[in-house]
């Protein structure tokens, strides 16, 4: 009797909880192995994220200020941008990290010879665990000026905030994964890495600081503008839904393209073995 | 001559390291100047705002090339000794240093040397291609003698200081998370994000107490001209204290470790 399509997906996600589950019980006793360093890491992470908050501070401290926006709606629009970051760290860092760390050390060929898709094994197969502090950082500053900012109750804002943090992870993901398809090429592409987390940079303050010219690249063809701009745009209620719209297309179709990209790099993976 | 030809040694083993994945570090050179980018726009649009030209003793133009500085200053200085040696204790691989005919401790610094010479070079292209078109460096009178003697101070300072904190390795089961905190505690302190005139006055006094200053902010503010000639002498003096305390701390806890250290297989 032939399986309803249904009931395969809902087996795979069966399978990929499975394996979720367990890579995560996995990473856990890894890091707790080392419970001082681990409980230093997740200090490390919140200091380095408030490093951004505390230059917004400063510059408010000394009566600046950033044009178009106040003290609450910056720290707002980073509160987004440290949950969003944190989450693509806690998921999706390692598409980049493993696929780097296996092919120089020449051991991708046991990815390759699972009963699942390799994208979806090195998804799957080590959350980055500490990331987690970052996420709670996230959420703490949004809920913190949430409530300071005032702001009427808008059902309908908050959900479409929270797809558009969906779309900005899988932006996220995406550059992972283009980056992780280029280690097939390169092998050493850290620097690469690097190179995308810098320009992620740019999204911690206001796109609307960079320039018409910068504001276009930021939300129509690199769209950073997702990682918190438009989302606290949103929530503030002044987005201009076409632009937002537009964004978060761009968004998913970034995402669309890297998971191809992903399939003809790894066709060029050349094994180290015999 | 054999000190020297183990100095040249030393530094062709490094080179060797700097250009193992060309394409890589050409991509990470490049990268430097999107942060710079950044905090030009940033700063840029306040200062248009605010509609003052001065902002806590700084112009726009100063303020930018202080943040440029910064990333030099930082390339020079930084040491990488506290990622190896821990990673070397953790996997039983010091054993392969300490054997060798040469002081342990002068080996690491003259290899961070080395490594700040080839990435500072890697990095004065791109940074400056990107400073001519956005700093006017004409309206800015330079104190480069004075910069350059601080911020070599400020490498040795930064070497003993990350070298005293990487010794701890030897008394824990995992550092990285030591590594990680130093980092981000350096960078508040040191002036790297933003300059310490931005902090509460209470806050800057205490700063001057701290050694971290002196490894990024001053050596800066002699390039900016921000102290006279005496200030300039007093500061590099207190730059030289530090190095010494650090420089001992690094000697006394390098012996206590060694006694410390299980070598595998040893």
């Amino acid at each position: 009797m032939e399986k309803s399509t249904g009931s395969i997906y809902g087996g795979w996600c069966m399978k990929w909880f499975k394996i979720y589950k367990k890579s995560f019980g996995l990473q856990l006793a890894t890091w707790m192995a080392y419970r001082f360093n681990f409980f230093l890491f997740l200090t490390a992470i919140v200091l380095f994220n408030l490093l951004a908050p505390l230059v917004v501070y400063l510059i408010y401290y000394n009566n600046l200020t950033i044009p178009g926006w106040t003290f609450n709606q910056v720290l707002f629009l980073l509160g987004t941008y440290i949950l969003v970051t944190g989450i693509d760290v806690f998921l999706g860092a390692h598409i980049e990290w493993t696929t780097r760390s296996l092919l120089k050390s020449g051991e991708f060929d046991k990815i390759l010879i699972r009963p699942i898709k390799p994208m979806t094994l090195i998804f799957l197969r080590k959350p980055e665990i500490a990331a987690l502090s970052e996420v709670v950082l996230g959420i703490i500053i949004v809920l913190y000026t949430y409530t300071n900012l005032n702001i009427v109750f808008n059902l309908v804002n908050i959900l479409v905030y929270l797809i558009l943090i969906f779309i900005a992870l899988l932006f996220l993901i995406s550059l992972r994964i283009f980056i992780g398809a280029l280690t097939f090429f390169f092998i050493e592409t850290s620097a690469i890495g690097e190179f995308v987390g810098r320009f992620k940079n740019f999204a911690i303050y206001p796109i609307s600081i960079y320039g018409t010219m910068g504001y276009k690249l930021f939300t129509f063809i690199f769209p950073i503008g997702l990682l918190g701009f438009y989302p606290a745009e949103v929530i503030l209620g002044r987005a201009a839904w076409a632009t937002v719209g537009l964004s978060a297309v761009v968004g998913l179709i970034l995402f669309i393209v890297s998971i191809f990209f992903w399939e003809f790099a790894i066709k060029h993976y050349v094994s180290a073995g015999g | 001559m054999t000190f020297l030809r183990k100095v040249l040694g030393i530094g062709r083993w490094q080179y060797g390291f700097e250009v193992a994945y060309r394409f890589n570090r050409i991509v990470w050179a490049s990268s430097l100047p999107i942060i710079l980018l950044a905090t030009y726009f940033l700063w840029t649009s306040i200062y248009a705002y605010s509609g003052q030209t001065i902002i806590n003793g700084m112009t726009l133009n100063e303020l930018i090339v202080y943040y440029l500085a910064v990333q030099i200053t930082i390339m020079f200085s930084a040491s990488m000794v506290d990622a190896h040696i821990p990673r070397l204790v953790k996997k039983g691989l010091l054993i392969r240093y300490i054997v060798k005919p040469f002081n342990f401790v002068l080996f690491w610094f003259i290899r961070s040397v080395w490594r700040s010479l080839f990435r500072t070079f890697a990095v004065l292209l791109p940074l400056f291609a990107l400073a001519f078109v956005i700093i006017d460096f004409s309206s800015i009178t330079f104190n480069i003698p004075g910069y350059m003697l601080s911020v070599i101070l400020a490498l040795f300072l930064n070497f003993f200081y990350i070298f005293s904190v990487a010794m701890i390795c030897f008394w824990v089961k995992e550092y990285e998370g030591i590594r990680v905190i130093r980092r981000g505690v350096a960078n508040v302190f040191n002036g790297a994000i933003i300059p310490l005139t931005f902090f509460p006055l209470v806050f800057q006094k205490a700063f001057s107490y701290l050694p971290f200053q002196y490894m990024l902010y001053v050596p800066i503010q002699i390039l900016l001209g921000k102290y006279s000639y005496e200030q300039s002498i007093t500061m590099m003096l207190i730059q030289l204290m530090w190095i010494i305390v650090f420089a001992l701390i690094s000697i006394f806890a390098w012996k206590k470790a060694q006694a410390q250290f299980m070598g595998v297989g040893v």
